[in-house]
């Protein structure tokens, strides 16, 4: 393998790659990088087995070949490179890799390509969806949150994509809350199907894909072992997980008894300054939500009790419709759920103090939270 | 008993020796489909756990579908080199430390997803034996319900030493010591020894082949042995005083501890064997006369009880008793001349 | 991909098909159809015999959507989901793994969350048991005050583990072991089911292997039917898991009763060569025993595994034996079929068994040599060596003793006592700070046997260090240390005195070591020993004629 590269490209591909290196595994190839002459161009891959991504960046290609080099030490010495022309050159016999940029010249000992996992890039002969980057962006940060992180179901800690028709449907849920984001398909999908995928492979596809505008484009191995979402000179490839995905459907409740529309920053403020008591009472807080008459509007009243340290009230207008009520909420949940939502008002459907709340930004009908209330106990 | 072949089965293609009703059966979980989800392999070190372990991963993991893996494709080659990424194996860090939780968390992660190359994921649990209880605890969920392209391998000494529910979610094959005959002739096969060597390391290994291939390879292994065994001789001549210089010595390196314990034991039970008359399955064949004049001189009742007192010995210290107190104690109970 | 195991796809879905707890399911039943629902449950009992199954049963039945008579249906959505494992309103927790505080608070925290669609929210902890003190202290918090959606199912093997405040804060259900013909039953409803084609006598050796547990059973059978090719045989069952043939175990017991040392090891040896699991086979020693106790007291009792062929040996055996011998080779391969002992050399434990059954019992109080006249009450037949005549035994033993004796005192009491004191105070003060202070101000002075006598300057001391709760402390501790159970005694020391009196020290008694049985003289009195009584209630046992 002989190739050339301008350094600041060789870094930024590295930046990006290096987010899925597993250093600590007991398979030492894991810890490095794939370099892979790729047609005109150098692709760099890394693996944890749970997510790979490989990404390409322009080089001059003069001999075909493949190496794997440990990732923290080449990634240290291309940052301390100068910003100019690397070339980088394998010595087959002894599976070294020589870099020289400018006055600066060094040798790194690599394993053998063959021995890196295959990390599968091309989505050639699947079907493949595009899906608007910067919507999928947002499902992404409204949704993954609400999936378990303790693994004792681990099919909690992944998010359920669900192609349909002319939809994805992203949900999340882990026993306590669950967060749904629905987003348009431009084209119908053929044959509706669904994957479960972790939610630490989509929150890094959000980070990671951070500047694409294009669309991006996702895909499942013929195995279904896999899902691929393409972007610009980058993929990201994650395993899934097996199993029965809760029925989400069955957990939204279908009627309210009372309907609250309030401003959504004032309402996460007030639970920011509840969760200053709550944190030491299980994180309750209460919600009194008081219907207005003709003259006066609703209210919301946002409150939270420690024994210890003192107690909080806010009182938010509100437009409310229905029954006066009072139901508790973890308001940690409350706080993550309304950092997420981007318009400016959010409403609150609830029945009865003991069933599930649900939570949508007003004027946007492609996102539910669902959070289940806390007992209040005397 | 019945452990004969079935036809069409060639129990040699895994390269095990012995065991054939175990190759057989899970063979046969292959070739029927019936593969279950846990299995534990258990029987003493040097058995062949590993070694069934290895060759049942490749099989599952050949991309070739079949009993016996092709050992040419890809999936092959790297399990050979225990390189592949679809196979686990987990261990404490050394004979004798725990198996910890945090393991037990990180394969759970792992078996979590879809495997990366194959059609499987395979987890071995070396030494499992050593798990922590809120380690073995940790796995019961996992071998009761994983995900359906796992398949979970145990190993441990004895299946008693593990958590009761543990075992009873596994299939238990426990693998037995083999008949010297067996390891003797696979040593003569495979060109690793002489007969003459071959019948010595045979009787030697206790039915352990991998105890056997050990000591072909590793020369010390034996003349540590003859070394020993010397020593235990002059022992029995020895004054009181010697003695308890040697248990001092022994006291100080529990690995030492161990080994000689462990010889000793071999060593009396094959002198209690030839006092009552039953020399048919003798270890220490190579120094039958010795065997025989210390049978003559302390007869049956006094070799049992010694190796009774070695027993004890071993017990305790395996329960961390003071070393030094405890060999010393033995020492008083080694027959005398 | 794998095949989902036997006890999985077994697991009961409704309460008739639990096997053999049908004290269990009745009272459950009637609890639920007369609405008494409890919020905190403690199912005790061993592995495989249903905890999980019903604690799953109870969660679907107290939210099942279908007409109370009808619960669980299967069909509505809430059964289906636990049946598919995806309900978010049942949750299993293992303890082992979340034994902490923090889990256990977390779990508080949790518990105020109301149910995401059925009517109770079910926490199924599972080995309850290994939960911390402190985790415990904060679980019963929560079951001191439940919140009215939350049932809590606790779940664990090892019942008296658990602090009797949480105990009493739950209704309690004991899981049984399965009598062997519930095992036997379900096993052949499974096959019949499944088209496997397999012998009645296969599936009682498998019922048997599994003492007790549906789950063991289920999954040995799962092992056997991808074993054997066409039917599965008693004879594969016997390969796979290494049980003798039951000729070979008669054949040592012969030897036993004989009294023929070379005999009964080489088919010991014979049958270990062939592949027979020596655990097991000590088993089939011990079964085979007790039927020739049984057999012996003319109780009217066999056991469903001697067969009509076996009967005349059994008699011919039982008129040429005692009970005392049979009753303690009982004990003997017991322990060498279950005995925790060094796994080095597998067969060993099993042929120590067999040679001490031979031998009188004082060999197993110690391995004290002791004079070859007084060992050999009963001779060795047939012995290869002129050993196995007292006089040619060198040396004199008498000799032997006495030296040995004085060597020890000297030796292994109390000056190595001595040195290793400032290890047993470590070893100590994390279990009792003050008692390690106290135990400071004194001395071990002497060995007496099982005994350490232990010198202190001061009365209040000794009388503190005498205090019951003080003294099993120490005894304990020290006991750790010597890799022997020891007892202590405390004794005032004079001034000056501790160096000067006369040590003694004597052979330790091994821990598991025990008095050879006391032989009662009559029949009658043969039924009152538990062991006895044990066999003659054995699992299985049935009375014929």
């Amino acid at each position: 393998m002989r190739v050339s590269c301008l350094q600041e490209n060789l870094a930024k591909g590295l930046s990006i790659v290096g987010r899925a290196v597993s250093p600590r595994s007991t398979l030492p190839v894991l810890g490095n990088v794939l370099l892979t002459t790729d047609g005109g161009r150098l692709k760099l891959a890394a693996t944890n087995l749970e997510i790979g991504i490989s990404c390409w960046i322009g080089a001059k290609v003069e001999e075909e070949g493949a190496i794997t080099v440990p990732a923290r030490t080449f990634i240290d010495l291309v940052n301390a490179l100068p910003p100019e022309r690397v070339d980088m050159e394998l010595i087959v016999r002894t599976q070294t890799l020589n870099l020289r940029a400018g006055r600066s010249e060094a040798n790194i000992k690599g394993i053998d390509a063959q021995e890196f996992p295959i990390v599968p890039t091309d989505d050639v002969g699947i079907h493949a969806i595009p899906v608007e980057a910067e919507a999928l962006r947002s499902a992404i940060a409204q949704v993954a949150f609400a999936a378990a992180t303790d693994e004792t179901r681990p099919i909690l800690t992944g998010v359920l994509l669900k192609f349909e028709d002319t939809r994805l449907t992203l949900a999340a849920a882990d026993g306590y809350r669950l967060s749904v984001r629905s987003i348009a398909l431009p084209d119908p999908v053929p044959d509706p199907f669904n994957i479960i995928v972790p939610a630490r492979a989509l929150v890094e596809l959000g980070r990671i894909s951070g500047e694409q505008e294009e669309p991006v484009r996702i895909s499942v191995t013929p195995t279904r072992n896999q899902v691929l979402f393409r972007l610009t000179d980058t993929v990201l490839v994650s395993q899934l997980i097996d199993g029965n995905f809760p029925d989400f459907r069955q957990i939204i409740p279908r009627q309210w008894n009372t309907h609250t529309v309030v401003d959504t920053a004032a309402f996460l403020k007030a639970c920011k300054a509840a969760l200053i008591f709550a944190r030491e009472a299980a994180h309750i807080t209460r919600l009194h939500i008081k219907p207005g008459s003709e003259l006066a509007p609703g209210h919301l009243i946002v409150s939270a009790t420690s024994a210890e340290t003192g107690d909080d009230v806010s009182e938010l207008d509100a437009t409310v419709e229905g029954e006066e009520i009072e139901i508790a909420f973890n308001v940690r949940f409350l706080i993550e759920v309304l950092s997420v939502i981007n318009t400016p008002q959010v409403s609150l459907d609830t029945t009865t103090p003991s069933s599930p709340g649900v939570i949508r930004p007003v004027g946007d009908v492609d996102y539910t939270h669902v959070i289940m209330p806390m007992h209040l106990g005397r | 008993m019945d452990m004969s072949e079935s036809a069409g089965l060639d129990s040699h293609a895994w390269g095990i020796v012995g065991h054939k009703w175990a190759v057989r059966l899970l063979q046969r979980a292959i070739t029927t489909q019936s593969i279950s989800h846990a299995y534990l392999f258990t029987g003493p070190a040097g058995v062949g756990k590993m070694t069934l372990a290895l060759a049942f991963a490749a099989a599952l993991l050949c991309q070739e579908e079949g009993a016996i893996p092709c050992g040419r494709c890809r999936a092959c080659r790297l399990s050979a080199a225990a390189h592949h990424p679809d196979l686990y194996v987990v261990e404490s860090e050394h004979v004798g430390a725990d198996l910890k939780i945090e393991q037990i968390r990180e394969l759970q992660r792992q078996l979590a997803v879809s495997p990366v190359e194959g059609r499987r994921k395979v987890a071995i649990l070396n030494r499992f034996e050593e798990a922590t209880a809120s380690a073995a605890n940790a796995l019961l969920k996992t071998l009761e319900e994983p995900p359906a392209y796992a398949v979970i391998l145990l190993l441990a000494a004895e299946g008693r030493l593990l958590l009761p529910t543990v075992v009873s979610r596994c299939q238990h094959i426990n693998l037995r010591p083999l008949p010297a005959d067996v390891i003797r002739q696979a040593l003569v096969e495979r060109g690793l020894a002489e007969p003459e060597q071959a019948e010595l390391l045979a009787h030697l290994s206790g039915g352990r082949p991998g105890w056997a291939i050990r000591a072909v390879k590793d020369k010390g292994l034996l003349q540590r042995r003859a070394q020993l065994l010397d020593e235990l001789h002059s022992l029995i001549g020895a004054p009181v005083s010697a003695r308890l210089r040697y248990a001092e010595a022994m006291a100080r390196d529990p690995v030492v501890a161990r080994e000689t314990l462990e010889l000793w034991l071999c060593w009396w039970r094959d002198v209690m064997m030839v006092a009552a008359g039953a020399e048919a399955s003798l270890t220490n064949v190579d120094r039958y006369s010795l065997l025989r004049a210390h049978a003559d001189r302390f007869g049956f009742a006094r070799s049992a009880a010694t190796v009774e007192a070695v027993l004890a010995a071993a017990d305790r210290l395996e329960r961390n008793a003071n070393p030094r107190l405890t060999l010393e104690v033995l020492m008083l109970d080694l027959p005398r001349q | 991909m794998t095949e989902q195991a036997l006890y999985r796809k077994w697991r009961p879905r409704t309460f008739d098909e639990v096997v053999g707890q049908e004290h269990v399911i009745h009272t459950l039943r009637h609890a639920l159809s007369s609405g008494r629902i409890h919020h905190a449950y403690l199912f005790a009992g061993p592995r495989g015999t249903g905890k999980t199954t019903t604690a799953r049963l109870l969660a679907k039945a107290v939210n099942c959507l279908a007409p109370e008579a009808e619960r669980p249906c299967n069909r509505c959505s809430i059964c289906q989901a636990v049946n598919e494992g995806r309900l978010l309103d049942l949750i299993e927790i293992d303890a082992a793994s979340n034994t902490g505080v923090d889990d256990v608070r977390e779990l508080r925290e949790r518990v105020g969350f109301r149910p995401n669609e059925a009517r109770y929210k079910v926490y199924v902890i599972d080995e309850v048991h290994m939960l911390s003190t402190s985790a415990f202290n904060a679980l019963l918090k929560t079951l001191e005050e439940p919140p009215p959606h939350a049932i809590f199912v606790l779940a664990t093997t090892e019942a008296h583990k658990i602090p009797a405040t949480v105990i009493s804060r739950c209704q309690r259900f004991n899981f049984r072991r399965l009598p062997l013909d519930a095992i036997v039953a379900r096993l052949e409803r499974i096959v019949e089911q499944e088209h496997i084609q397999a012998e009645r006598e296969a599936l009682i050796a498998i019922a048997r292997q599994a003492t007790g547990s549906m789950r063991d059973a289920e999954s040995l059978l799962d092992q056997l039917v991808s074993y054997s090719a066409g039917r599965l045989t008693a004879a594969e069952v016997h390969a796979v898991l290494g049980i003798g043939s039951s000729e070979a175990v008669c054949q040592v017991v012969e030897a036993l009763v004989r009294g023929d040392a070379a005999q009964g090891l080489s088919v010991i040896n014979t049958a270990v060569e062939e592949g027979v699991d020596p655990r097991q086979f000590a088993c089939q020693i011990v079964d085979h025993l007790r039927a020739l106790l049984l057999v012996q007291l003319k109780s009217g009792i066999i056991p469903p595994y001697v067969t009509e062929e076996m009967l005349p040996r059994l008699e011919k055996q039982a008129a040429s034996s005692s009970p005392r011998v049979l009753v303690q080779a009982v004990k003997l391969f017991n322990r060498a079929a279950t005995d925790a002992k060094s796994s080095w050399q597998p067969q060993l434990p099993l042929e120590m068994a067999f040679v001490e059954a031979l031998l009188p019992p004082e060999i197993e109080a110690g391995p004290t040599p002791q004079p070859a006249s007084q060992r050999q009450t009963r001779p060795v037949s047939s012995p290869p060596s002129p050993s196995a005549h007292p006089a040619s035994r060198p040396p004199a033993p008498a000799v032997v003793r006495e030296a040995e004796a004085g060597y020890r005192a000297s030796s292994v009491a109390p000056e190595r006592l001595q040195e290793c004191w400032p290890e047993f105070l470590n070893a100590l003060r994390p279990r009792n700070l003050s008692l390690e202070a106290l135990m400071r101000s004194c001395r071990p002075l002497a060995v007496e046997g099982d005994v350490v006598v232990l010198g202190f300057d001061y009365d209040f001391h000794r009388g503190k260090v005498e205090e019951e709760r003080n003294k099993r402390d120490v005894e304990d501790v020290l006991s750790n240390l010597l890799g022997w159970r020891c007892r202590i005694r405390c004794v005032l020391r004079q001034k000056g005195q501790a160096e000067q009196t006369p040590i003694t020290h004597h052979q330790p008694q091994p821990a598991q070591a025990e008095p050879p049985t006391p032989t009662p003289s009559s029949d009658q009195e043969h039924a009152d020993d538990p062991l006895i009584r044990t066999a003659i209630e054995d699992l299985g046992a049935q009375i014929i004629g």
